[in-house]
């Protein structure tokens, strides 16, 4: 029990600063896990860490009913996915622009004859569910109804977004 | 027309290779101290509410002023009463906690103590998150509630021991344990000397003259 006097209070402010506490030592240590799922997503260092931000400060406004939550890792992927694809569609109206070449040094398939791989590129060209649904299943082995549920969609719709990503990522990588 | 010649299990597995690397790059230094910072600090927020509330009050105040003043104007051509000065008070309270201090409640309307004190606070730094075994608070604090007319009032507590944690209404904490100015601030403002605004605490019989024992109602 805490102390009172002229209506302040010990114990309130022994509350604050053990959930402020709490918070962050259950909260923060996911940082880095959710920058590098935003990153899969929003293909941008800066948008992804702006994602994370935001997660955190949902998470924050509704910590007192996440304190009570089994499973906050699958919560805070959830809040941080669909921040990801709401900030992929405000800067749509953007044009982005593509870099050419490889970004990345990846061992490329025997059958395409040596020709450039460009998969950055063609990650690029996906829209952000069908970017978000690649990294949720084929990467984190999500199951697509898994996916759907973090995404916030049918599984139907999931399955459809998985089946146009891969068909845009076999188009680009054939013509590259 | 779709490649026949490329299975989709080769493009997951490259899709997979470049998500492995891509997301194999090495995030941000501070990325969740920054996180954290961005997720407890409300203070931008509520900035940008309390301009917008300044904004609508200041022109809501000029429309009025406008009004009233061509209503007497019309009506009666005389001079108008004086306004009346805005106020300004700062309550300063202490609760000792755990230890046997004589309580303090002290009103000041003094508006330059009380705006050096405001900007004081403000200024404080954040607690830094590494900051680990802080020593005993005694729960030990100042509670500094300022009302300024015009504006919403806000209390900032400080801890007078252990990490001299200072909490500003719902925000992210700040300290104060390396503001010396702000304790000199508070201390003349409550006309105390730097002992007896935090007194070195005895564990046990001592002679010391400004010496603060724990209250033996209260210890455990």
């Amino acid at each position: 029990m805490g102390f009172s006097f002229g209506g302040v209070s010990t114990s309130a402010e022994s509350r604050t600063i053990q959930r402020q506490a709490a918070f962050q030592q259950t909260v923060g240590p996911q940082a880095e896990r959710l920058y590098r799922l935003a990153l899969a997503i929003v293909d941008d260092a800066g948008e992804a860490e702006d994602a994370v931000q935001e997660t955190m400060l949902i998470a924050w406004r509704r910590w007192s009913s996440l304190q009570g939550y089994e499973n906050q890792p699958a919560w805070l992927t959830r809040v941080c996915v669909r921040e990801c694809i709401r900030r992929r569609r405000f800067l749509r109206a953007r044009p982005v622009e593509i870099p050419t070449g490889r970004a990345l040094d990846l061992q490329q398939p025997s059958y395409l004859g040596g020709g450039l791989v460009d998969l950055h590129r063609a990650y690029k060209s996906l829209s952000a569910p069908q970017r978000a649904m690649v990294t949720l299943h084929l990467h984190d082995g999500f199951t697509v109804d898994e996916s759907a549920a973090i995404l916030g969609c049918r599984p139907g719709t999931a399955r459809s977004h998985l089946g146009r990503a891969v068909a845009k990522l076999r188009k680009e990588l054939t013509h590259a | 027309m779709p490649d026949p010649g490329i299975p989709d299990e080769e493009i997951i597995r490259i899709t997979r290779a470049y998500l492995t690397r891509r997301r194999g790059q090495p995030a941000p230094r501070d990325l969740e101290a920054n996180a954290m910072n961005f997720a407890l600090d409300t203070r931008r927020r509520k900035g940008a509410s309390l301009l917008l509330g300044v904004g609508a009050l200041v022109v809501v105040s000029a429309l009025t002023a406008v009004g009233v003043l061509a209503f007497h104007r019309s009506e009666r051509p005389t001079a108008g009463e004086p306004v009346s000065a805005s106020t300004s008070e700062l309550r300063i309270v202490r609760v000792p906690g755990m230890l046997a201090l004589p309580p303090i409640d002290h009103t000041i309307s003094d508006s330059k103590t009380i705006d050096s004190l405001a900007t004081d606070i403000r200024a404080l730094p954040l607690v830094p998150l590494d900051e680990r075994g802080c020593p005993a608070s005694f729960g030990t604090i100042y509670s500094l509630t300022f009302a300024t007319a015009g504006m919403a009032r806000w209390t900032a507590t400080i801890q007078a021991f252990g990490c001299e944690v200072v909490e500003i209404g719902d925000g992210p904490l700040h300290w104060a344990a390396n503001s010396p100015r702000l304790w000199s601030e508070l201390g003349l403002a409550l006309g105390l000397s730097a002992d007896q605004l935090q007194p070195p605490v005895c564990l046990g019989p001592s002679t010391e003259p400004h010496c603060a024992h724990i209250n033996a109602s209260q210890a455990p």
